[in-house]
Order: C-alpha cells, then structure tokens, then sequence
C-alpha cells in the first residue's frame, strides 16, 4: 500500500510503499521483491533513514518481540521492532539495564542499530554498537547472516551505524548492566554560560550517571548559553518513585497539532527566560523513576508540535575536546549572526569508540544540540555551522540533520569512502536504500 | 496448587490470534498455539512466556494441510493438562483471487482455511471436552460480510457464513450444556488483511478485539458484533430494498 511519510522534523514528505508484514514467511517474500527495500521502525530519525521515494518500507512492527533472556549473564535477545520502552520495562523486571538509550520510549532497537545511537552516558557508557553481541541480518541476495565481533566481523561493524543499509535485521542479542536502583536523584547546577557548561560537565563526568544540559543560546551578553547542568546518581534506598504514563511519538502525528510555529524570536526568548526561571526556581536536587530521567521527552511531545507543520531543524555536532575552546567563539559568532530563535541548546560529552568510525557519531569532544524552526535562513545557518565542524574536525549527526550534502558528508567523515566501498562491495545492487542513502550517495 | 487454565488458539501467530495470545497470557492463562509458521510460533512462546511467566506450548499446523484433526485435537488437550477453557479459532484468510465469479481453487482454499479445517477441528475438541464433562467456551471468527453479501470477496463472504452457521447449530445442540460457543462477527480490524486498504469507516485494533473476547468470555453471548455499531450498519443493510441494495458499491 501506498502511504504518506514524513522525516521527522518535516523537511521531506513522499508517498511510498509501506508494507506490514505480519510473519517471517511473508516479511522474507516481500524482501525479496525486486523494488529497493528499507526497514521501517517507528520513523523518529530526524531525517528520511527509513522512507524515501521509490522505495518500499517494511515495517518492523510486528517484529517486536523477546526471543530470549538469560537472567544470569544479563543477555536479551530481541526482535528490532522491539522499542526501547518495551526494553527498559522487561530487563528492568529482571534486574537488568540497558544503559544507551535515546531520548523517547517509542524508538525501536532497529533504529538505534542503523544509527549506532547514543543516550546520555555516551561518555561513561558509550555508544549502541558496545552491547550488541551479534545479530542476524537477512539479505534476498545472501539469505540470513550471523554476525558478530568473530564471525562476518566486517559485516558486523558495517550494519551497527550502517543506517540499515546492508539488511533487515530479524533478531540482534545486547548486553545488559545490572539494575542498581529504580529511583535516581537528579542534581541540577545552574551555569552562567555554555564554556561554564562544558567545564563542569568534564568535572562531573569523572563520577558516571547521566550528564546532559540545557542551554540558551539566544542570550547575547555573557551569559550566553547561560541554563541547567543535569547530572543523575543512583538511589539505592527508599521507595521507588512513581513513573510518568508512556506516551507514544509518531512521525505522523508530529505537526497534526498546529498549522503554524510558535516559535519566533520573541515567544522562544520568553520560553528560554520562562524555562531557566523555573529550573532556578525549583529543587536543585530531585527524585525521579529511572523510565522518566532515561526518556524525558516523554510528555513533553507537545515540543514538537509547536513548530507546526513546517517543523524543525535540528543540529548536532561533535567537536574534538582539543578544538573546543577554539570553535565556540566562532560558533557563537555564527548564532547571533544568523538571528534565527533556537528553541533548544544541550551539551553533552562524549567518548571515542574503539569500533571502525564509519559514519559514526562519535569521538572524544563536546556534544552541541541546537533545534531551530524551519525556514531557509536555518539551512544557511546550518551551512556556515558545517564549515566549521569541518575545520575544526568534528563531526555532524546524520541522523538528526536532513539536509546535509554528500559533499559536506564526505569531508566530515574521515571513513565516509571506506563505508561507501564495503557497502557497495557487500550490496552492488543497493536492494536496500532510503532518501538518506541518496542525499548521502553512499 | 492446579494447574492454571489453559487456552487453545488456532490461528495465534498473527493479527487478532496473536493478540488473543497475549491477552490471555496476561489473564493467567497457559496457551497452546497453532499457526502456520514456526519460527513466528517459536517467537511468540518465548516473548509471551519470558514476559508472562506462563506455559506456551505450540504445533506448527496448516489449516490448507487437512491433517489427522483427531490426533492433533488430542494432542493439544494433552498439552492443555486437561484444563483448556477456551478454544479460539482466530484462523482465517482472504484471497486476492476473490474477485468476481470465484474460481474453483479459490473457492476449495477458502472453504478449506475458513470452514472446513475449523469446523473439523472444533468437532473434536468438543465431542472430547463433552465425552471428559468438561465446561468450556469456544469462540470463533465470523465477518459482517456474512450479514451483508455483497459482490466482493464473495467466496470469503460463504466460508464465514458456512462457519457461522455451522456454530449457531452447534449453540442449538449444547444448549443446556456446560460449552459455549460464542461467534464475533468482526468489523474492520487492523491486521495484515486490512492493512493498506482504503476503509470506509476506521480498523479496530487486533488488540481490542483480544480484550472484548477475554471480556466476553464467561457470559452467556452467542453472537457479538464488534465494534458494536457493525449490529446497526448490518440491520439497515439486511432490511434495505434490494432495488436500493442493488446500487450499492461497498
């Protein structure tokens, strides 16, 4: 059936293919059909990963299943229509924790394999890839291919941050941590600025937990970036706090609120001072269900919303540790000369990763989110913001950004003609492709 | 301690089967499970018992393959320890070649899948059930298609309306007697057979289906239309002058 299908953040829409297979015997018949094919989770990248035009989008749906866990070694193995919610619900049961999560519980783990996702502990726990132990991936041409560390190692590491390029895959095993305790408490510290950000994080950092923040970047005198460090411990007496009701996130429903964005330069000023207002106001520690500090989107969906059915833009770029106090002021530069509102600014830190890089978003620096509305000055804003990742050597998120050219791909990722050449070495025919593979012209 | 109650679904590895599954499994229930398919059965009993903690046996069958019914019913009361309550027959199939003046393969392949195998295998279950004294309900799959024939799928349409009335003879028969048989009339539903098609009015989840049955299943109904409103569509359909009818495209 033809469907309507959006990127996320509203920049692409095609009507494509979708199919729903129900059983492997029909998923494995329409995968070998001779149309382009890409495996469909909930759809929550940012950009087109799991839609694009001419191409069939099999949905991982009914795909969502447990299919083993040992309770000793703290191993689970999954269907990838599995979301993540559903994950941190059943291991957390049993005593266990999956420690890389994204933002939302409706993320499915075939979407956190095809971006090799990071959560919040990126710099303490690493990426995705780091608790896959294997997976089977299906190809039409190749039938079904165990992979892991040991055996089809190069297929392995070029199917985790693959975008779903090589395959489907049907069942991947993960690597779980024990569960110290249900209830965290969240520890908020007011910085007057992003550099004061940053070097409280690294500070921090040293004791693990979760570390992310909240900045505002529209702030134009000192205080630039000026917002709320949140850093998490495990709290291992007393009662378990009370967790929020699931919501779910769709790609169809994002937009279907408003027509119009709220966010112009003076409503997103005031939503900035209103939000920094209530963080200073509020407990500088506070209990929270592990569920609610791992997924805080959950109940906040209405953020996207907001930005109507244009939707957003959303930049996230990796710069070297060494490079940092280098590019902030040009990146600031960048920001006041642009003018454009921006909604959301976060800091993060991260780790290199002993894994091929590939398209990865990883290596040792400091983690920058920015999310604007969406308008053609956000495009040459983000243009400018490419040039300098590049100079400085970072790296951009594939995943979260639906504009960025091939060319610009090509110079940011040092391995971008090593991940084109295996991928075409182990798929000529591209049976598998997706609008982002086309941008990318990987 | 007794064993816990048991339930048999034919059908269970996809769409309403799949969801009855789950519902039951969260209701207590141990399962045994026929599909085609064991690698999708073999998925489902894992996830169902890991999350569940209960008893998930299951028989790759094909309703196509008319196998020895006898044997594969006693096999599965076996499994059930002799505690089976329900018996759900989720099982069914709608043909792409159901167009028209059905052909004679169409017509064989889904009088078998929707009629015959069921029936054949119902009977065994419930001459065994009736010959050990034992209660239990069975519950079985019908459309609103049989209560408004119309010029699609028109060999789909007769299988489920021979279903039908093969169970509303069987309620005759056990009237009085300790087993239900409990017919759903089903509306549009959002599995693999509706998925995609353009509905004049919205799916129900598979899901929900699974609830209104669990719901259902100790009382006294024999015919439930779901959604409900499907009741009313049908009466004005059924009570329609058939040069009004006649012209109708649905």
């Amino acid at each position: 059936m033809n469907q309507r299908l959006t990127s996320f953040d509203g920049r692409q829409r095609f009507i494509a293919r979708v199919e729903r297979p129900e059983r492997y015997e029909q998923l494995f018949a329409i995968l070998k059909e001779a149309e382009p094919m890409i495996a469909r989770g909930a759809g929550l990248s940012y950009c087109a990963a799991s839609a694009g035009e001419g191409i069939c989008a099999v949905s991982t749906a009914r795909f969502n299943r447990i299919l083993a866990l040992d309770r000793e070694r703290g191993r689970i193995t999954v269907e990838p229509g599995l979301t993540i919610g559903d994950l941190f619900d059943r291991v957390t049961e049993e005593g266990w924790y999956f420690p890389v999560l994204p933002g939302h519980a409706s993320i499915t783990l075939g979407g956190c394999a095809a971006f090799n996702v990071h959560g919040k502990t990126q710099f303490d726990t690493g990426n995705f890839i780091d608790y896959v132990e294997g997976f089977k991936l299906f190809h039409p041409d190749k039938g079904e291919i165990e992979c892991d560390r040991a055996r089809n190692a190069p297929l392995f590491y070029l199917t985790i941050g693959g975008l779903g390029l090589t395959g489907f895959i049907t069942q991947m095993t993960l690597r779980l941590l024990p569960l110290r305790a249900k209830t965290v408490r969240v520890q908020k510290r007011l910085v007057g600025s992003l550099d004061e950000a940053v070097k409280l994080m690294r500070d921090v950092s040293q004791s693990g937990g979760k570390l992310y923040s909240w900045n505002d970047l529209n702030r134009k005198g000192n205080d630039f970036g000026r917002g709320v460090v949140y850093s998490e411990e495990a709290v291992l007496t007393g009662p378990e706090v009370p967790k929020r009701a699931q919501r779910s996130l769709t790609a169809s429903s994002r937009g279907a609120v408003m027509p119009g964005s709220f966010f112009f330069a003076a409503s997103t000023r005031l939503f900035c001072n209103l939000y920094f207002l209530k963080e200073k106001r509020c407990n500088h520690s506070v209990l929270m269900h592990l569920k609610d500090s791992c997924f805080p989107i959950n109940g906040k969906e209405i953020y996207f919303d907001l930005f109507g059915r244009k939707g957003f833009r959303e930049y996230q770029m990796l710069i070297p540790f060494i490079h940092w106090e280098n590019a902030l002021p040009e990146i600031r530069k960048t920001i006041e000369k642009a003018g454009i509102p921006i909604t959301l600014g976060s800091l993060k830190i991260f780790k290199a990763s002993p894994s091929p890089s590939y398209l990865n978003f990883c290596m040792d620096g400091v983690c920058l989110t920015l999310d604007v509305p969406a308008t053609d000055p956000a495009d040459k804003f983000f243009d400018t913001l490419d040039d300098i990742v590049i100079r400085y050597r970072g790296l951009a998120n594939l995943s979260k950004d639906s504009r960025l050219s091939a060319g610009t791909a090509k110079k940011m990722f040092p391995e971008y003609q090593k991940f084109k050449d295996a991928l075409m070495a182990f798929d000529p025919q591209k049976r598998f492709s997706s609008a982002l593979r086309q941008r990318l012209h990987v | 301690m007794s064993d816990p109650k048991a339930a048999i679904i034919v059908g269970a590895s996809s769409g309403v089967g799949r969801a009855l599954a789950e519902e039951f499994s969260a209701g207590g229930y141990d399962l045994v499970l026929l599909a085609r398919g064991e690698r999708d059965l073999s998925a489902l009993s894992n996830h169902l018992m890991l999350r569940y903690k209960n008893r998930v046996f299951f028989v790759p069958w094909d309703l196509n393959s008319q196998q020895d019914y006898g044997a594969l019913s006693q096999a599965c009361l076996r499994m059930s320890r002799g505690r089976v309550e329900a018996l759900l027959f989720p099982a069914g199939q709608i043909s792409d070649r159901d167009e028209g003046i059905p052909e004679a393969n169409c017509l064989n392949d889904l009088a078998q899948v929707n009629f015959l195998s069921i029936a054949q295998l119902l009977g065994h279950f419930l001459r065994a059930l009736k010959d050990q004294g034992q209660a239990a309900t069975a519950v079985v799959f019908s459309s609103i298609a049989v209560s408004a024939p119309r010029k699609k799928n028109i060999a789909y349409g007769a299988s489920k309306a021979a279903l039908e009335y093969y169970c509303k003879g069987l309620q005759h028969w056990f009237n009085d007697k300790n087993i239900k048989i409990q017919i759903y009339a089903l509306g549009y539903v959002d599995t693999g057979m509706a998925f995609g098609k353009k509905l004049r009015l919205p799916a129900v989840s598979a899901e929900s289906v699974a609830k209104e049955v669990f719901k259902n299943l100790k009382t006294n109904k024999r015919l439930i239309y779901y959604p409900r409103y499907w009741a009313w569509v049908t009466m004005v359909l059924r009570k329609m002058p058939w040069v009004v009818y006649k012209k109708l495209s649905f």
